[in-house]
């Protein structure tokens, strides 16, 4: 019985081997028609040689009272061009910049990013996102999407990962094993799907991670750093963690709506 | 089944959604904590319900004043909900704990046009514009409160005639036309200015200059110009065309003679080989030595000579506008010969404008170190001479030369009516891209124009050669000369007189 058990789960782990590399190896190739000239574009696209406030506000959200009573916004630096964000120690941190303007129709979105996972840290997550956050005219017509690096607490595993959510409910995606990543996030809305796919430094192709659906509403991007999880409810954090991001960039868009202020 | 556990671990709330937004709106935190403030700023960012987010943002800013962006948005809604007043207390809060946002600038710029607020109004707008100039509602914006606050017309500051503040003045001249010289300025723009009713050309910098036609008697000259909104606005001022009165009859001989025709003869040479920047030239300043000479013989007592590194714009300048102006009287001609280099410049609107270059000028900006056609033409409307003569060795073109031939030498008394006629004419060597041809120790066009003044232009053979004889008798002449290299182009700048030469006594 022992034997058979064995057998199974080497049956398991070769089967889900082949399917994380028939995903790792799929080439991608998603084209935007009809996308607003290079021209145009370009005044969006950030460098991070200095913090842009036309472009960004700072993101600060949590998300229960028990994580407010004890956040503390990381710190956002730029340095060297890139913009640094390090979570501060003591409680709930989280730092990142959220877009004042949205997309529309479809888009193709990218940001480059840096992140060494600590180890041994169980007294709080590590999280690295990429987000969408496609915003309708009504409560309950929200729906986010989000491409990012996790390494949970209590697990010594790293993973990118994308899900979706809407109404309260989670959608989880596709997910790989990465230990320190340096590479590019990047979600492609065509139609009512939205794709999220990653690259790692030197790689040539994309790898997609999942297609999720679209609201197709006017959309709001953004990245962000933060120490805890969304169900967490109490921290140490007695050390901080550090992102690195460079080179957001919108490779095209249908649209781009402005906020009035 | 360590997989499906990682995978219920949501990054969905990096942003924030809605149905994350748990927490009510906190009232037990302590002051300055801008940390807080921040997250509850977001809860109101996010929340659908207009009342929330009052209060979201009110609690962020009570948490930290110094938080510029609740008093954006919070301003923003009530700028929705029409609350002028409060909106432009939040903005202006929000200005002055030193937003750099430009579209608040804006809006607080546009409700305070819209309650009147010219003033602060252009002062926001200025700060919105000073981030972001090429923000388009700004700049919109700004045009409505230019034209709101704008009433009045370019303002026009009159060159030529010269008018003296608060005084009448009328001036006298004896030429037909009137050149009308002066700048319009006004700070949306000029768009365009009229003399007498005729469009002058103005340029960047709001110069305009136009020769005006007037009749015998009085002639009032009306100025107008408006600005790019609309607003007009006007000078005027009255000139007087004189009767000339004609030499008497009795006076004219046989042997004509420049004291039949002109109380003084006038002449200005200037030659120039040795250019600060432009190329070297060979034999130009000999020529000037030699048509001094010349026109010694010939009747003109003061020659004041100019050569090589004298010959500054300024030196020309001056000579042209103010020393000649004071010693020329209303019965003298004057003769300005220049050997040298020539230039013309392609203008935006298709058009030629032509320069003689000075030793001082530039090469490549030339426009504003050399001396324009323009500038000649107006020069020349302060010299008072009956006739004056301008002889360019050097090739450009752009003159803006009147073609007509003036008075019929066929009529009886023909000189005695040209020479009772003002004229500015010109002859220049050659035209644009041409090269000035040199030979025997002479420009080929200063040696035929010697050779015009011997006797050799005298169609008519009177022993008098006419402006109109000279280049009658240089353009082909010189043209053959130089095997079509160089083609002298020879026309009036004003007047239907006629410069006269009078041969020496053999």
């Amino acid at each position: 019985m022992k034997r058979i058990r064995v057998f199974i789960k080497a049956i398991f782990l070769v089967v889900l081997a082949i399917f994380l590399q028939r995903c790792a190896t799929q080439t991608v190739s998603i084209e935007i028609e009809n996308s607003l000239p290079q021209s145009k574009l370009a005044y969006y696209n950030d460098s991070f040689d200095k913090l842009r406030e036309d472009l960004w506000e700072k993101a600060g959200f949590t998300f229960s009272q028990a994580q407010l009573r004890q956040f503390r916004a990381a710190d956002l630096t730029i340095e060297d061009g890139v913009l640094r964000i390090k979570t501060k120690t003591g409680g709930f941190s989280k730092g990142g910049l959220v877009s004042k303007y949205k997309l529309g129709g479809d888009f193709d979105v990218q940001v480059e990013c840096h992140m060494d996972f600590l180890v041994g840290k169980q007294d709080m997550d590590q999280v690295l996102g990429f987000g969408i956050v496609e915003r309708g005219k009504k409560t309950g017509e929200m729906r986010g999407i989000f491409l990012g690096l996790l390494k949970r607490g209590e697990s010594g595993e790293s993973i990118i990962h994308s899900n979706y959510g809407e109404k309260g409910k989670f959608h989880p995606g596709n997910w790989h094993r990465t230990g320190d990543f340096y590479g590019t996030l990047r979600f492609v809305r065509t139609g009512h799907e939205i794709s999220t796919l990653y690259k790692k430094q030197g790689e040539k192709q994309w790898r997609k991670l999942n297609t999720f659906p679209s609201t197709r509403n006017d959309a709001i991007v953004g990245f962000a750093l933060q120490n805890f999880i969304v169900k967490r409810n109490s921290i140490t954090a007695k050390s901080s963690i550090i992102a690195k991001f460079d080179n957001f960039k919108i490779n095209a868009a249908q649209e781009i709506i402005e906020e009035e202020i | 089944m360590m997989h499906l556990k990682i995978l219920r671990i949501s990054l969905g709330g990096l942003l924030a959604i809605s149905f994350s937004i748990g927490a009510d709106i906190p009232n037990v935190f302590a002051s300055n904590d801008c940390d807080k403030a921040l997250s509850i700023f977001w809860k109101g960012k996010y929340t659908y319900q207009k009342a929330r987010k009052y209060r979201f943002y009110e609690v962020a800013i009570n948490l930290c004043p110094g938080f510029i962006r609740p008093y954006e948005l919070i301003g923003n809604l009530y700028r929705k909900d029409g609350e002028t007043e409060k909106a432009i207390d939040y903005f202006t809060k929000a200005a002055e704990l030193g937003t750099t946002n430009y579209k608040l600038y804006y809006l607080l710029a546009s409700l305070q046009f819209q309650r009147g607020d010219l003033d602060e109004a252009s002062t926001n707008l200025k700060k919105s514009l000073s981030i972001r100039d090429d923000y388009q509602k700004s700049l919109e914006l700004k045009r409505k409160i230019d034209q709101a606050s704008d009433k009045d017309g370019p303002k026009i500051i009159l060159f030529e005639p010269t008018t003296r503040r608060g005084i009448k003045t009328v001036f006298k001249y004896k030429s037909e036309t009137v050149t009308t010289r002066g700048m319009a300025t006004d700070k949306s723009g000029v768009s365009w200015v009229r003399i007498n009713q005729m469009d002058a050309p103005v340029d960047e910098r709001g110069n305009f200059l136009k020769d005006i036609p007037i009749q015998l008697g009085s002639n009032a000259i009306l100025i107008e110009a408006a600005d790019t909104i609309g607003n007009r606005s006007s000078v005027s001022v009255h000139v007087e065309r004189e009767e000339i009165s004609l030499p008497e009859i009795s006076r004219i001989d046989s042997a004509a003679q420049p004291s039949h025709f002109y109380d003084k003869s006038y002449a200005v040479v200037i030659g120039i080989n040795d250019y600060e920047k432009w190329p070297a030239l060979e034999f130009a300043v000999n020529d000037a030595r030699v048509v001094e000479k010349k026109l010694q013989l010939t009747g003109f007592e003061q020659i004041t000579i100019i050569f090589d590194k004298e010959a500054t714009q300024r030196r020309i300048l001056t000579e042209l506008f103010h020393e000649l102006p004071q010693q020329v009287g209303r019965n003298d001609r004057v003769l300005f010969y220049f050997a040298g280099h020539g230039q013309t410049e392609e203008l935006p609107n298709g058009g030629k404008r032509g320069y003689i270059i000075p030793v001082d000028a530039d090469t490549s900006n030339f426009s504003s170190s050399a001396i324009s056609m323009d500038q000649i033409r107006s020069l020349s409307a302060r010299i008072p001479a009956k006739h004056i003569l301008y002889v360019m060795d050097s090739c450009y073109s752009g003159l803006g030369l009147n073609r007509s031939y003036g008075v019929s030498p066929q009529l009886s008394g023909y000189l005695r009516k040209v020479a009772s006629m003002r004229v500015v004419q010109i002859v220049t060597a050659g035209g644009k891209g041409e090269q000035v041809q040199e030979r025997g120790g002479h420009g080929l066009f200063t040696n035929y124009f010697l050779r015009a003044l011997d006797g050799d232009a005298d169609i008519n053979n009177d022993r008098v050669v006419t402006g109109t004889e000279l280049g009658a008798y240089l353009r082909p002449n010189v043209s053959d000369a130089s095997h079509n290299a160089q083609t002298p182009l020879f026309g009036r700048l004003e007047g239907e007189g006629e410069f006269l030469f009078f041969m020496e006594k053999k």
